[in-house]
């Protein structure tokens, strides 16, 4: 017995321990997994890039998530393209919504750090340095980032992408002076390689890649920041917007040159699309005040009647629950976006980016503001501007309505509460005097910005005044009130306090004030 | 599969050993004289020798004794020692073995499936008598134990038939693993929901670590041990039939409103989905149909009180079961087939399930012994329930039907075929963005549901001496189960244009043990040890594909899917565990026992460095009653204690950042960042009791206190979404769970012809999270429209918050706005309270009389709070009966932001507006306690008796009335059952959001014996 015990015991554990070993070998390959990709090369680069393009304008998934809580849920509303009809949405009360706004930037830093990645790996420090690729890449990351300054203030910016658990904010000043630099190497980069022809390829869902129109982006979006900039740092902008005009490539002028981005179904689809058909909006008062007052071509190609009533009909901002429920403000006795846009689970229309109306409206206020930009007059700019917004939407005939005296109309509800007379008594035909041209600039722009670009209408608003908007018809932030332009930002997500704590107090204290909606922005007046 | 030639190759290795007897052998089994199960462990000496052995778990030993006659002294913990002699010529024996009148007799089995007495474990265990489960049955075992086992919780899900249930014993410790129990089914993990009641011999819950280390890291949330039937050697075959019937009748406790119509501010509005109306007086008013047949229509405005009950019928469920059981001495085998076919209490929800088992044991030769069994499981749902704010969660649309509406008419006019003979959902509010027609939701968004499990099981145990014992064993768990999801074009939101949805997974699970016992008595100490290795082996294959949207109206196949409108997810894990154990039991003179267990566990889950991790438990019982004399009142009083370390390894894949691949080839980077320095969770316990028996075992109590800190937890925590990932892994965290447990048995009466039984719990569990991670004080679990749920550094877990008042400082009194509403907080700041039980307990009783015997069970869970976000929607759609005072205005109770008090007066529509509804609600309002009392089972039964059934081949007759969830002592929730939950997963425990109505359950069973 006693020598069976000794044979037995060591010879079950070898042979235990033998099967066992043989197997560990296998542990890594079993732990790594094999439908994604570990180490990213080559033309997968490009099919980044995808993700960082739509992610960048906050639409992540098909869902339109991210874009419903920010453009439709804020910048939408404070814009005043359309008023709110869901009646659990405090947003266009200016009520702050923290998970709307939690998920809104989530969303953006998800393209946001894609893009971050991509300069990396595209950058002069990087194992295979592509400075075309990065060019177009730093004017896609000032084009994603201006929004977001414009909307919070100082923001995360420099350390985008870091990897570390604590993010410090850059303050606003900072961001537009690296918009700047980086806008100016990227065009000179691309400006002196055009011959290249295309980079990204067809990862590049908004110019295929091409390098003359990505140059081309980036100067027009110079322009537009040189303008935020013009009140607080005149000189800074008055160089920018020079230096933008005359660089090489040229800029947004004709609508074959705007930047478009083309929905791939069925992981990204254009936001507004998706969101649409949920009935939560429907045309601002503002917006029916000006586009019937002027006779607008554009209005029927911008709204569809009301289910109801076969009408053209807008809402006020601002509506109380209460007043949701009342009959001239119900979903189906107002317009809707147009039907091209409304399209939930298919929605295939590409998402306008930068128009070439914005580059000529931009123009006509540099003139404005006696910068150099050429041989144009102001008049031209307004001009060649609403001729561009027409076309693009198919109108051909507009020469009337650019001369037209028409102003904005009233205001008229079923139920007379509602009523108001319009806010403004300016016409289309270029004014004479510098106030009314700048209120027009303003307010055609505002129409040439709808219905994508809700974020660069509310800042400009923000900062000019114009177009003259509705007051709210309710306010529940005790920081702001009725007045139109009472929220100067939105407050920064809450989730920021909790996961990067010191970032956001890196963040308050570089906006020089509380993080409420009532404190202005660094170029806000 | 490629270690089992190597096992094998021990195997017969060993078999080739033999040892020459000197002397003559005897043969033998120990049963247990009361039910004739095995005794395993007791011990066989030679009268007048120091020399002897043990008992196997089959109760069956083999001794060399000398030549001539010899006496044997049979003895084990629990029943009287008995003394056989055995003459010169018998080689074969049987011993009964009597309880002792003074002792507990019962035999556990425990981990590795060791059976062992009871009294001589160091932790606490309870035992889960079977005899109700197949009676008053639940589809899922799981939900038969609520209330039956101190220290285990039960919650399950509302997606009607076939549910999910959560099984958590002593608290929650992990962060965003699982804190469930581990179920192991004759020595495989398996799960609760794919067993059959009938095929239950046994079931154990070894609530510790300490019961549990040696399962490793699976087992740290404790485990449930299940022993299934096998056949019965030297019995005729035996035939058993079960068949019951259930009915489930769905009772409304919400308090609807019947007074007010559709519509706002009191005016009447066809397309109002809130009831802010007119008062309902029979007044003609627009139709709100708009199939274009109904243009123009009118009908009169009343209340329809009944709809809701109405929408839901009676749930019925057929389970017909038989078993065949039998076998000579050699082979023995054990037939079972069970068939449920049931309908939920929404009709189209119905639910089929097969079991079969096959098992076959036995002796090959007088060494060797196998066995062997064979189990499917087939389940399909059609149509189950989706549960929370999906839109097309029948519960969702049924609740928020305006009492105006009648229901047979929405029922009839739910569809309709426009002029282009396209299908439309006919509902009041067209293409509303959370609304549906009832019955469109019912009829035309449905799911399928169908699984498939095989379970192979085959073990080889070769005893090679009396003393030692050793044992292969595979088991093989294949599962397959697909799903399937179709929307009807016109789901509004959720699918314009119709919506198609199919999903396989495809698990298969290896496990492979090898596993050596040593048993051996010398004089006044015995010793019991085994050692033994695990191979662990899953591979998981998973592909999801949905269709969305579709081209051809209401065709449900992936071609049909739109241009770009088709996206596959596929899913695909390999994992292995590798594992190395042992135990030794250490006994003296059978009332000293000091016990250890040791396992070391390698894991392909962690990083290189850390595939290896070790751990191990400890453990003394003292059995005092034998050891002094005490009072004879006293028949047991048993010391116990245990300290435990289990391991766990971490999820699969985390040790890598790996880009995903989108629908169309676009690249998405990883959003979590890998730990490479990922280390194994560690979780140590400690538990102390005992056990007390008094009046002959007519009075027991047994009592623990435990302790147990989970460490090192493998978490996710969030990031700055800044920094590129929104979360990365970390090794964090202590969660600390302490508690007590008592359990209390007695028998308060016993004579010839009555007895009552009864049996009480109670255990209560305080909840710490000590510590999260740097920089992380909390930890998110569950987000959504209502509630955050939160583990937060120094608070139990399961934190809920939620909006609610904005309170003056001074006086703690809402803050009133100058229009007369109340300020509503912009975050989720307020605090709710915490989402699980303070304590949980069940009272059972037996009462026998004659050939009747009734059983009563009653449970309390008690503390915790749950938001109903259902409440959240009726009130602030004004369809609940809360909303009707204040009507026609009322003043918030409040001051104004300059201290005054509030005078302006609003309406109740204004004031429900601001709190409730359903993307910004105030939770404050909506929560409630948790704690409530119920009757959770009555069953009846009459067995026939022997004198009726003497001449037929009956053997045994009964028929049992049951009821199940009869009636609430108390229940804080009021409008509905807070057992019921969104989903099982840790931060939805706390969280009520249109889920099924509570339900009663009646039944009658039948029990026959051949």
């Amino acid at each position: 017995m006693k020598k069976f015990i000794s044979y037995f015991n060591p010879l079950t554990v070898l042979c235990i321990l033998i099967f066992l070993s043989s197997c560990t070998k296998k542990f890594e390959d079993l732990n790594t997994d094999k439908t994604k990709i570990v180490v990213l090369k080559g033309k997968e680069l490009d099919k980044l890039f995808t993700t960082a393009e739509y992610a960048g304008i906050t639409n992540t998934d098909a869902g339109a998530g991210g874009y419903q809580l920010l453009h439709s849920l804020y910048t939408d509303e404070q814009a005043q393209f359309y008023a709110c009809t869901q009646p659990r949405f405090p947003s266009d009360r200016n009520g702050m919504v923290g998970s709307w706004l939690d998920g809104g930037w989530g969303a953006f830093l998800t393209g946001a750090t894609t893009l971050a990645s991509i300069l990396k790996q595209t950058g002069p420090t990087s194992l295979s340095p592509d400075p075309e690729r990065e060019s177009v890449a730093k004017i896609w990351k000032a084009y994603i980032f201006l929004p977001m300054t414009d909307l919070f203030g100082p923001i995360p910016y420099s350390q985008v992408g870091s990897g570390e658990d604590i993010i410090l904010y850059d303050s606003q000043d900072a961001v537009y002076a690296d918009f700047f630099k980086i806008l100016a190497e990227a065009t000179t980069e691309i400006n002196g390689n055009l011959a290249r022809g295309t980079v990204f390829a067809d990862g590049d869902i908004i110019y295929g890649g091409s390098l003359a129109k990505w140059l081309k982006l980036g100067n027009s979006l110079r322009l537009r920041c040189a303008l935020r900039v013009s009140k607080i740092t005149p000189d800074i902008a008055k160089t920018e917007a020079e230096a933008a005009v005359a660089a090489g490539g040229g800029m947004i002028t004709t609508n074959g040159d705007n930047a478009f981005m083309s929905p791939s179904p069925p992981n990204y689809l254009n936001p507004l699309g998706v969101i649409s058909d949920w009935g939560e909006f429907r045309m601002s008062a503002s917006m029916e005040s000006v586009l019937k007052g002027y006779a607008d071509p554009r209005l029927p190609k911008f709204f569809e009647p009301a289910a109801n009533t076969g009408l053209f009909k807008g809402i006020r901002n601002g509506l109380t629950i209460e007043q949701m429920s009342d009959a001239p403000n119900s979903p189906d006795n107002n317009s809707n976006v147009v039907s091209r846009f409304r399209n939930a689970d298919m929605a295939t229309e590409p998402f306008g980016l930068f128009l070439a109306s914005e580059t000529w409206f931009d123009l006509a206020e540099a003139k404005l503001n006696g910068w150099n930009i050429g041989s144009f007059t102001a008049k031209e700019c307004y001009e060649n501007g609403i001729a561009a917004s027409m076309q693009q939407w198919g109108i051909t005939s507009y020469a009337g309505y650019i001369a037209s005296a028409n102003t904005p109309a009233p205001y008229t509800s079923s139920n007379p509460v509602y009523n108001a007379p319009p806010m403004s008594n300016i016409p289309v035909a270029f004014g004479t005097t510098e106030d009314v041209q700048r209120e027009q600039i303003g307010t055609q722009k505002w129409l040439a910005l709808y219905p994508f670009s809700s974020p660069e209408a509310w800042a400009e608003s923000r900062r000019t005044g114009y177009p003259k908007l509705y007051p709210r018809l309710n306010n529940e932030n005790p920081d702001a009130s009725l007045d139109p332009r009472s929220v100067k930002r939105l407050i920064y997500p809450p989730n920021e306090a909790i996961v990067n704590t010191k970032g956001y107090e890196s963040g308050v204290q570089l906006l020089g004030g509380p993080d409420k909606t009532s404190t202005k922005l660094w170029w806000n007046p | 599969m490629r270690k089992l030639p190597n096992l094998f190759c021990v195997l017969l290795l060993l078999m080739g050993f033999t040892v020459n007897a000197q002397t003559r052998t005897i043969k033998g089994r120990v049963l247990s004289g009361q039910d004739k199960q095995p005794v395993p462990r007791a011990s066989v000496l030679i009268k007048g020798k120091s020399r002897g052995t043990t008992t196997g778990n089959d109760g069956s030993f083999s001794l060399n004794v000398p030549t001539g006659d010899v006496t044997l002294v049979v003895s084990f913990v629990g029943f009287t020692e008995k003394e056989v002699s055995v003459g010169n010529d018998e080689t074969s024996i049987a011993v009964e073995l009597a309880p002792s009148a003074q002792q507990l007799s019962d035999v556990v089995v425990t981990a590795l499936g060791v059976g062992k007495s009871k009294k001589t474990l160091n932790y606490s265990t309870q035992t889960v008598e079977t005899k109700d489960l197949t009676k008053a049955r639940e589809t899922n075992i799981g939900n038969s134990l609520s209330g039956r086992v101190a220290g285990l919780d039960v919650v399950r899900s509302s997606q009607g038939v076939g549910s999910d249930v959560r099984v958590v014993l002593r608290g929650d410790r992990s962060f965003s693993g699982s804190s469930e129990a581990l179920i192991i089914i004759d020595g495989i993990p398996g799960d609760l929901g794919t067993l059959n009641p009938d095929d239950v011999a046994s079931m154990n819950v070894l609530k510790g670590s300490s019961a549990s280390a040696l399962y490793g890291s699976d087992a740290q949330n404790g485990a449930i041990i299940i022993t299934t039937k096998k056949g019965t050697a030297g019995k005729s075959m035996a035939i058993g039939i079960n068949s019951s019937f259930q009915l489930d009748k769905a009772v409304n406790l919400r308090d609807f409103q019947n007074v007010y119509a559709q519509g706002s501010g009191g005016n009447y509005l066809a397309d109002a989905e809130a009831t802010w109306g007119p008062k309902m007086t029979g007044q003609t008013v627009k139709n709100w149909s708009i199939d274009p047949k109904d243009s123009n229509s009118t009908y009169a405005l009343t209340p329809h009180p009944d709809n809701y009950k109405d929408f839901f019928s009676t749930g019925k469920t057929f389970t017909n079961g038989v078993s065949l059981s039998g076998g000579g001495e050699k082979i023995q085998s054990y037939f079972s087939y069970t068939n449920i076919s049931g309908t939920g209490i929404v009709d189209n929800n119905k639910f089929n399930r097969h079991n079969f088992n096959f098992r076959v044991s036995g002796n090959i030769t007088d060494k060797l012994s196998f066995d062997a069994k064979i189990t499917y499981f087939y389940q399909k749902a059609d149509n189950y329930i989706k549960s929370d704010e999906d839109f097309t969660n029948v519960n969702r649309q049924i609740t928020r039907l305006p009492s105006n509406i009648s229901l047979d008419y929405a029922r009839s006019h739910y569809q309709f075929e426009n002029s282009d003979q396209e299908l439309k959902q006919n509902y009041w509010h067209p293409h509303s963005n959370g609304g549906e027609n009832p019955f469109w939701v019912k009829y035309n968004c449905t799911n399928f549901y169908e699984t498939n499990t095989v379970k192979g099981l085959a073990s080889l145990n070769y005893r090679f001496l009396s003393s030692l014992n050793f044992l292969v064993r595979v088991g093989v768990s294949k599962n397959n189960d697909n799903n399937e999801s179709r929307r009807f074009f016109d789901t509004y939101v959720m699918a314009d244009n119709g919506y198609f949805d199919v999903a396989y997974n495809n698990y298969t699970e290896t496990n492979t043990d090898a596993l050596l016992s040593y048993n051996k008595q010398f004089g006044n100490f015995g010793i019991y040890a085994n050692a033994g290795a695990n191979v662990k082996h899953i591979e998981s294959r998973s592909l999801e594909s949905t269709a969305y949207p579709l081209v051809n109206e209401n065709i449900f196949t992936l071609n049909n899917a739109a241009q770009g409108g088709l996206s596959s997810y596929e899913g695909s894990g390999k994992q292995e565990k590798q594992s190395l154990y042992g135990s030794a039991d250490i006994n003296y003179k059978n009332y000293l026992i000091l016990s250890g267990t040791a396992r070391n566990d390698w894991s392909s889950t962690l990083p290189k460095d850390y595939w290896s991790y070790f751990f191990g438990s400890g453990g003394l019982t003292a059995i005092i009653s034998e050891m002094v004399k005490l009072p004879d009142v006293i028949s047991l009083f048993k010391l116990r204690g245990s300290i435990a370390q289990t391991g766990n390894d971490a999820p699969i894949y985390g040790t890598k950042e790996y880009d995903p691949i989108n629908p169309g080839g676009s690249i998405s980077l990883s959003t979590t960042k890998p730990a490479d320095t990922l280390k194994p969770e560690i979780s140590t316990s400690q538990e102390y009791g005992f056990d007390l028996s008094l009046f002959k075992n007519r009075l027991g109590l047994e009592f623990t206190y435990y302790k147990t800190n989970s460490k090192n937890q493998l978490i996710s925590v969030a990031t700055p979404p800044a920094s590129g990932y929104q979360s990365k892994f970390i090794n964090a965290g202590n969660v600390q769970n302490k508690g007590i447990e008592i359990t209390v048995n007695a028998t308060p009466i016993k004579t010839r012809s009555f007895s009552w039984v009864a049996s009480v719990n109670y255990a209560k569990n305080d909840n710490k999270v000590i510590s999260i991670a740097p920089n992380s004080p909390e930890f998110v679990l569950r987000g959504d429209f209502i509630n955050l749920t939160k583990i937060v550094e120094g608070r139990p877990y399961g934190e809920m918050y939620s909006r609610g008042f904005e309170r003056d400082s001074a006086t703690g009194k809402p803050i009133i706005l100058d229009d007369g509403r109340p300020e509503v907080t912009s975050g989720k700041s307020v605090y709710l309270g915490n989402s699980r039980p303070k304590w949980t307990g069940g009272i059972s009783n037996r009462f026998t009389y004659k050939d009747f015997s009734l059983s009563i069970l009653i449970t309390a869970r008690m503390g915790g709070r749950i938001t109903s976000f259902t409440d959240a929607n009726l009130d602030g759609d004004g369809l609940s009966a809360r909303t009707l005072a204040g009507r026609d205005g009322f003043i918030v109770d409040g001051v104004k932001a300059d201290g005054s008090k509030n005078t302006t007066s609003i309406t109740s529509e204004q004031y429900w507006n601001v709190l409730g509804g359903r993307n910004t609600p105030a939770g404050e309002l909506f929560t409630y306690s948790a704690s409530n009392i119920r009757l959770r089972e009555l069953v009846l039964t009459y067995s026939l008796p022997q004198s009726m059934l003497g001449r037929t081949p009956i053997k045994s007759a009964s028929i049992s009335f049951t009821g199940r969830n009869l009636f609430f002592f108390r229940n804080d929730a009021k409008g509905f059952d807070p057992e019921l939950v969104v989903s099982t997963d840790n931060g939805s425990i706390g969280t009520e959001s249109f889920c099924l109505p509570y339900s009663r359950t009646f039944g009658l069973n039948l029990n026959l014996n051949f």
